[in-house]
């Protein structure tokens, strides 16, 4: 993995504006979200490693799930008692599920999970978009490791018999919710289903029917929602949502609570101890970890995260830590002429690994101001 | 290769292009107010959203409220905003709305993905 720099295009936020990458300048205007000053270079070699361990990972988090099942480890990861028979029943059923992110630590040797997003992964329009585009103007002879596009695509024509239409596309409205959502409804559009976009505020609830509903008081029989289940379960309709989940399928399904929540990084750590894709991680303390990092069970976007390092700290601020932590050991994670890269490693269901989006830091924490750096390899 | 061989862009480009000829939707009224709900200026907001932005999580003080009124005079109470917008209550017909959505506009930067 080399990290070079390149002069940027001419008129890049135009272009990566006409891909619905709108979003790529950070909020208060201090700086660029989407960074093409510079680039990744990886071996098609460090590729096929990056998706082989995406795969095992996956199929790791598979029988996590099952694991957590069968020992009832609720408590450990503080998922509320009313929301188990749903999850019990959705890990059972296999309803619908569409994606989730991988977040890896690698420093051209060791590969290291340090979380998994997959409730409510974003970054997508730029890593399976605007990368693709970038990758055709600045280096249109080489390869990029991403098919997202089209194993969305191909993945919504596998959903096509088991929803109804149309799905409806259900977020907050920021910008970047937005157009995550408006990207995945075109993948969607694009293998031939009706879709619907609004916003989490606008579904209702009709309380003659017990039905989901839409702006049209229509019932919503398929949502894909850009939203966590633990903020859903706290909120008014939490219970609604449980209660009446044979009405209203949603997409990530209920069960994805098992694998967001980041004591799932301990579980696999019991499950699989000295795996060589895992860091050490413990629910109940850092035990023998001299260098360690504490993260929120449900903690987002790299907020409350505090790094144990040689005895010093650091520290990322927000609102997140009441359910709990996880310690995980310190990951590899290499710097790069001052700038530290997290991997993100996509998968779209059952069709597997499709690609990778690399977010930037100034430091070892990755947070909602990191940038996106596209790659290639060769 | 691994990557897609070619991406077509429909509902997205159109989003996109709506959005950079400034026809995009985001007509909602919204107003700077302090913690009392009286009027202030915008740039207080703008600059209470670069602090949160930096990891500031102490009281704000000002932020924006969507869908509120007022007289439009600074110190003006704002009365009916929400802390984001589209959180309208609408209801008819025993259809309740707003049962989703209040955890991410009561928060720092209210994305709901990470």
């Amino acid at each position: 993995m080399q990290r070079h720099t390149i002069a940027p295009r001419d008129d890049w936020q135009k272009k990566v504006e006409k891909v619905g990458l709108v979003f790529h300048t950070l909020d208060d205007g201090s700086g660029s979200y989407w960074d093409e000053s510079a680039y990744y270079e990886f071996t098609a070699a460090e590729v096929d490693r990056l998706e082989a361990a995406s795969e095992k990972l996956q199929e790791m988090c598979l029988a996590a799930g099952q694991y957590i099942i069968d020992h009832k480890r609720w408590a450990d990861l503080k998922v509320p008692a009313e929301a188990v028979p749903q999850i019990l029943k959705t890990w059972n059923n296999e309803p619908p599920a569409l994606y989730g992110r991988f977040d890896l630590a690698y420093d051209g040797k060791q590969i290291k999970l340090l979380e998994y997003n997959a409730d409510t992964p974003t970054a997508l329009v730029e890593a399976a978009v605007a990368q693709w585009y970038w990758l055709e103007d600045q280096f249109p002879g080489a390869d990029q490791w991403n098919s997202i596009h089209e194993k969305l695509i191909a993945k919504w024509k596998d959903l096509k018999d088991y929803v109804t239409e149309p799905v409806s596309f259900a977020y907050v409205p920021t910008t970047e919710d937005e157009f995550t959502v408006g990207y995945l409804r075109d993948t969607a559009e694009q293998a031939g289903l009706k879709t619907q976009a609004l916003k989490m505020s606008d579904i209702g609830f009709d309380h003659n029917t017990f039905t989901f509903v839409d702006l049209e008081g229509k019932p919503i029989k398929s949502i894909f929602k850009l939203y966590p289940w633990e903020w859903m379960l706290k909120e008014e309709f939490g219970s609604r949502a449980l209660d009446f989940m044979d009405k209203t399928q949603w997409m990530e399904p209920i069960w994805k609570m098992m694998f967001s929540n980041k004591g799932l990084l301990a579980i696999l750590w019991e499950m699989y101890p000295g795996n060589e894709l895992l860091l050490p991680a413990y629910l109940d303390g850092p035990r023998e970890m001299k260098d360690y990092v504490r993260k929120p069970l449900l903690g987002r976007e790299g907020a409350n995260v505090q790094v144990i390092r040689q005895g010093e700290k650091e520290q990322s601020y927000g609102r997140y830590g009441e359910e709990g932590w996880v310690y995980q050991a310190l990951a590899p994670i290499p710097c790069m002429d001052g700038h530290y890269p997290v991997l993100g490693s996509w998968m779209i269901a059952d069709l597997g690994a499709a690609g990778m989006g690399i977010r930037e830091s100034d430091t070892i924490i990755t947070t909602n101001r990191s940038r996106f750096v596209p790659h290639l390899f060769r | 290769m691994k990557r897609t061989s070619h991406i077509t862009l429909g509902l997205l480009a159109g989003m996109a292009l709506a959005f950079t000829t400034g026809c995009h939707r985001h007509n909602e009224r919204r107003d700077c107010v302090d913690d009392a709900s009286r009027l202030a200026g915008e740039q207080n907001c703008t600059n209470a959203e670069s602090l949160r932005h930096n990891g500031y999580i102490g009281p704000m003080g000002y932020h924006w409220a969507y869908g509120g009124s007022s007289g439009g005079h600074i110190g003006d109470v704002v009365v009916g905003g929400n802390p984001m917008p589209g959180m309208g209550h609408a209801a008819g017909g025993g259809v309740g709305r707003g049962g989703f959505g209040a955890t991410a506009g009561s928060g720092s930067g209210g994305s709901g993905g990470e």
